[in-house]
């Protein structure tokens, strides 16, 4: 008997496994995404990219807690050009075995557009809008509230480039399904849900934020509940027929079994990747495989959206 | 999977001014259980309130009571503050993280030769006392530009079997490079004695690109404590990656064989935005 299936296809790509480097770690270098694929990841996703280089925030930029990472990196990022040497390094060391999806982001919708068109030409799979950080004023998550913006940023990307488009989406909202719903309008391709969650840390001895950008993203476990409610209420809305990426605290078998049955195609790890190790993929993957050959399933596809209440 | 490193906000103790521009900042943490089983070589995250946070090694380490300091060279904002410390500041420090120095079996070495360049003597005196508390000979090779920066005289002779110092300008010690040393030291051994030899070294890269060179013409083994630009430490960002490696985690202490591996050893370095630059610009 043939054992069951890990490839998935989401927006018309496909990937090995449902099993994708999420953007911003572990993905400063061709290399570094590389040793993913080596260590098991189906896909990539790049550092968020714009046309000119950042240096991000002073540090510090980090703080963990048991429970999550809170992190205002600031979108460090060499630009496009200066990133163009990682991704050809990448496509020629994995050959092709593993898709390169390249984040965006810009100040504009006309600088998101442009940075989309020139990752376009580093050879990448598809587009993933950052429309969602929290970390860096007037970039990102100022233009992923707003269900107008969302739907006019992913217009122009989509008019721009020809290679599917994804949209991240924030958590920090008060109807996941109208920013959905807002991508879905502007001809995305895809969803990713969710990004990390806007939040801060203070302490107490020197009253000050530790934080060097005073707030940050909340990722890992804690934020794991929310992104599976988000990816949950997208699919089961009746409103959006968008393939989901499910992203958010992921880092067992069982974390990434709960979101495709939320309604993820494939899914996101990051956090795991700094708590674990980029064996974090392979330890999924063999999880996966001993569930689906004791539950007589097939394939990825056969889980996604599986999860019904008795009241959806 | 390692457990999050969450800060601790510790009270300094005290501030020991090593050199003009050289200070060890002591302060004792109370979470003690998380702190003592730091292996040397491995490296905190260090904030300094209002500045900025920087990774550094430990080069102090000291039970009942607990202590624990660092060795700061004032080469930029952030290790001028933490130079400027005084007693009863606050920083905040977490880790340990990466990994540290690997204490061989007794069975297979019996000498560690330390090669130490500038303050990279921070990371390898603690592991050079603990080599020598496992009973371990050891040879002690320090270098620095001038006399000034030649941190530890006094500590490096009380945990060494023998120890040379040397300086760029011939201020104390050899006049030359701490690897001219080195090799002076592999030539005077048989082979047998150099294959019962590890050598632990931390300095500028350039440096260590010859103890490389070094150790692989005499087939000697090492390992190397690596530096990079690092903003997360806890292997997120990436910006301290070295060909896929990422220093704060796979490192900072890579062994011969895994730095033989590291294109970019001796060669480039990425700044803050992760724009790769040539080592020679990095050096400083």
């Amino acid at each position: 008997m043939e054992g069951p299936k890990l490839d998935v296809e989401v927006a018309g790509i496909r990937f090995l496994n449902p099993l994708i480097l999420a953007s911003g770690v572990a993905d400063e270098t061709g290399a570094s995404m590389a040793e993913a694929v080596r260590m098991g990841a189906g896909g990539v996703v790049t550092k968020s990219l714009s046309l000119e280089p950042r240096e991000g925030h002073p540090n510090p930029c980090v703080v963990e807690f048991p429970y999550g990472i809170l992190n205002a990196m600031g979108l460090p990022n060499p630009g496009v050009r200066g990133y163009s040497d990682e991704v050809e390094e990448y496509l020629s060391t994995t050959r092709g075995s593993a898709p390169i999806i390249a984040s965006v982001f810009g100040s504009s919708i006309e600088e998101y557009a442009m940075a989309a068109g020139a990752v376009k030409d580093l050879g990448v799979h598809a587009v993933e809008i950052n429309g969602s950080c929290p970390n860096a004023r007037g970039l990102g998550l100022q233009f992923g509230q707003d269900p107008l913006v969302i739907e006019d940023l992913v217009k122009e990307v989509k008019a721009t480039v020809p290679i599917p488009v994804f949209f991240k989406l924030t958590p920090a909202c008060s109807s996941i399904v109208d920013l959905a719903q807002a991508a879905q309008m502007g001809g995305a391709d895809g969803l990713v849900a969710v990004n990390t969650m806007p939040a801060m840390k203070i302490d107490v001895r020197t009253r000050m934020p530790v934080l060097t950008n005073v707030t940050g993203g909340l990722s890992g476990p804690a934020l794991r509940p929310v992104g599976v409610r988000c990816v949950y209420q997208i699919a089961n809305s009746g409103k959006v027929h968008l393939p989901i990426i499910g992203a958010g605290g992921i880092s067992t078998w069982e974390d990434a079994l709960e979101y495709i049955m939320a309604g993820a195609s494939a899914v996101q790890i990051g956090t795991a990747v700094t708590w674990g190790n980029l064996d974090v993929f392979s330890k999924i993957k063999e999880g996966m495989m001993t569930y689906m050959i004791e539950e007589r399933i097939g394939r990825i596809s056969d889980m996604v959206g599986s999860a019904k209440g008795v009241r959806s | 999977m390692r457990a999050p490193g969450e800060m601790e906000m510790v009270k300094v103790l005290k501030v020991i001014k090593e050199s003009s521009s050289i200070s060890t900042v002591l302060f004792s943490p109370v979470h003690i259980g998380r702190w003592s089983g730091l292996v040397p070589g491995q490296f905190l995250m260090v904030w300094i309130p209002g500045t900025d946070e920087v990774p550094m090694s430990v080069s102090f380490l000291k039970r009942e009571p607990f202590r624990m300091g660092m060795t700061v060279q004032n080469i930029g904002e952030a290790t001028q503050a933490l130079c400027s410390l005084k007693q009863g500041d606050w920083i905040g420090i977490r880790g340990p993280y990466g990994y540290g120095f690997n204490l061989p079996s007794n069975v297979d070495k019996d000498l560690i030769i330390g090669v130490s360049g500038g303050v990279g003597a921070a990371s390898t005196i603690l592991a050079m006392e603990w080599a020598r508390s496992e009973d371990f000979r050891t040879v002690n090779l320090v270098g620095a530009r001038d006399r000034s920066l030649l941190v530890f005289r006094d500590r490096w002779r009380s945990i060494s079997d023998e120890v040379r110092f040397s300086t760029d300008d011939g201020s104390f010690g050899h006049k030359g490079l701490v690897g001219d040393l080195l090799n002076m030291e592999l030539l005077a051994m048989s082979d047998h004695e150099r294959q019962r030899t590890m050598v632990f070294t931390c300095g500028p890269e350039i440096m260590m690109v010859q103890v490389k060179r070094l150790l692989d013409q005499f087939g000697v083994e090492g390992q190397f404590s690596l530096e990079r630009f690092m903003k997360c430490g806890i292997g997120l960002c990436d910006s301290c990656s070295a060909s896929g490696k990422r220093v704060c985690m796979d490192g900072p202490v890579f062994s011969g064989d895994a730095i033989s591996l590291l294109r970019d050893f001796g060669r480039s370095h990425r700044d803050r935005s992760g724009r790769p630059l040539p080592l020679k610009e990095c050096v400083r």
